[in-house]
C-alpha cells in the first residue's frame, strides 16, 4: 500500500472527513463503473456510489489492512450493488407492465452491423448478463469492466483462483447459450 | 467444433484474459490456427466484452457526479458522535496498520527484556544455596557456627541439654 493511501486511511479511521473526500476523489469513478456494471441505470449507480462512501466512512475502522484497500472497496461496492439489484428485482413486479421487458428484437437487425443493431445487441448482452448467477456476473464485471486479474478478483470475491476461473468460464458459456442467435460458432 | 476444443475450453478464457503461461499460450495459438470455430468463439467473446463496456464508457464520459460529495458529506454529518468510552478507547487505540508495524520491534524488545530479567531471577534463586561457613566451634555443651551473608555475618549457637540418664549419678 502506498504511504499516501495509508495515511489517508489512517486519517479517515480517526474520523477525518477531508481524508474521506480525498479517497472519494481517487475512487468514485471506479466505484461508479462497478455499480453501473451491475445495475445499468445511471441514477441507481449514483445512489450506490453515495451509499458505498457513507458505509465506508462508518466502517473503515474495521479495515485491518489484510488486503489492499481497493479490493476492500471493490468488495463493498459489488456487495452493495448486488443488494441494490436484488431489491430492484423484487420491486420490478410492482412496476407498470411496459417497464418490465423491452420490445422483442427484430430478427433482421440482430447482427451488430448498424448503430441501431449495435444498441440492440448491447441491450441483449445486458439482459443476458442479468440471467447469470450473482457470482458469475460479479466476476465478469470485475474482469471486463475493471480489467482486474484473476488473482485480484479472487481477493475481492474472497474465493480461490480456481473458483474465479470457473465463474468466468461458465459465465461466458451461459452468455453464449443465451445469445446463441448472434453467435454462429 | 473439433474434439480437442473442449479440452482447450477453459484455456481459451484464460488466453482471452491474458492469464495464460507461455506454454499455454503457444498451445492455444497452435490450436487457433487450425480451428475456425474457436476463432469465432474468441471473436464473439470480444464482441460481448465490447457490448458490455461501451455503454458504460459512454455514460462515464458524460457523467459529472452532480452534488455527490455534498450529499455524502451531509449524510455523514449526522453520524452519531462517539461516546465517552469510545473516545477514551481512541486515546489508546493503535490503528491496525501501526499494530502490524510495531509487532516485530515489540517482539524483539520483549525477547531482550526476558533475556535481561532471567539472569536476575536466577541470581535471586542463588540465595537459597548453602551459606558459607566462616567458623565452627564444637564443645561438649554447645556448638557455635558463624555464617557469612551479603550484608554481614551471623552467629548461630546450639546449646545441648544433658539427658536425664547422663545427668543422674551412675
Amino acid at each position: 500500500m502506498k504511504s499516501e493511501e495509508f495515511e489517508l486511511i489512517s486519517r479517515c479511521q480517526q474520523g477525518d472527513q477531508e481524508a474521506l473526500k480525498e479517497i472519494f476523489n481517487l475512487y468514485h469513478q471506479k466505484v461508479y463503473r462497478i455499480a453501473y456494471g451491475v445495475v445499468r441505470q445511471r441514477e441507481d449507480a449514483l445512489d450506490i456510489v453515495q451509499e458505498v462512501f457513507i458505509k465506508l466512512y462508518r466502517s473503515i475502522k474495521n479495515f485491518k489492512g489484510k488486503s489492499s484497500f481497493y479490493t476492500y472497496l471493490y468488495r463493498m461496492t459489488l456487495n452493495q450493488a448486488i443488494d441494490y439489484s436484488r431489491k430492484a428485482k423484487k420491486s420490478l413486479f410492482s412496476r407498470p407492465t411496459w417497464e418490465k421487458e423491452p420490445e422483442p428484437v427484430d430478427e433482421e437487425t440482430q447482427r451488430p452491423d448498424s448503430q441501431a443493431a449495435q444498441k440492440q445487441f448491447e441491450e441483449r448482452v445486458q439482459k443476458a448478463m442479468e440471467k447469470l448467477s450473482e457470482d458469475q456476473r460479479g466476476a465478469l464485471i470485475l474482469r471486463e469492466i475493471e480489467g482486474l486479474s484473476y488473482h485480484e478478483i479472487a481477493e475481492v470475491m474472497e474465493c480461490s483462483l480456481g473458483t474465479v476461473m470457473s465463474r468466468i468460464h461458465y459465465g461466458r458459456k451461459r452468455l453464449r447459450e443465451l445469445l446463441k442467435d448472434e453467435w454462429k460458432g | 467444433m473439433r474434439k480437442d476444443c473442449s479440452s482447450l475450453s477453459t484455456l481459451l478464457d484464460k488466453y482471452f484474459d491474458g492469464e495464460t503461461s507461455q506454454r499455454e499460450q503457444e498451445a492455444v495459438e497452435a490450436h487457433l490456427k487450425q480451428c475456425p470455430a474457436c476463432q469465432e468463439r474468441l471473436k464473439f467473446m470480444s464482441e460481448i466484452k465490447g457490448a458490455f463496456r461501451r455503454p458504460l464508457l459512454e455514460t462515464l464520459e458524460k457523467e459529472t457526479f452532480p452534488w455527490l460529495w455534498e450529499k455524502i458529506e451531509r449524510e455523514i454529518r449526522f453520524k452519531p458522535r462517539e461516546t465517552l468510552w469510545e473516545s477514551i478507547k481512541g486515546w489508546f487505540k493503535i490503528t491496525p496498520f501501526l499494530k502490524r508495524r510495531i509487532w516485530i520491534p515489540a517482539t524483539v524488545v520483549a525477547t531482550l527484556l526476558i533475556l535481561l530479567i532471567f539472569p536476575t531471577l536466577f541470581k535471586k534463586n542463588s540465595s537459597h544455596l548453602p551459606l558459607p561457613v566462616v567458623e565452627y566451634i564444637e564443645s561438649k555443651t554447645n556448638n557455635v557456627m558463624i555464617y557469612e551473608l551479603d550484608n554481614g555475618k551471623i552467629t548461630v549457637i546450639w546449646l545441648f541439654e544433658e539427658s536425664e540418664a547422663e545427668s543422674s549419678p551412675s
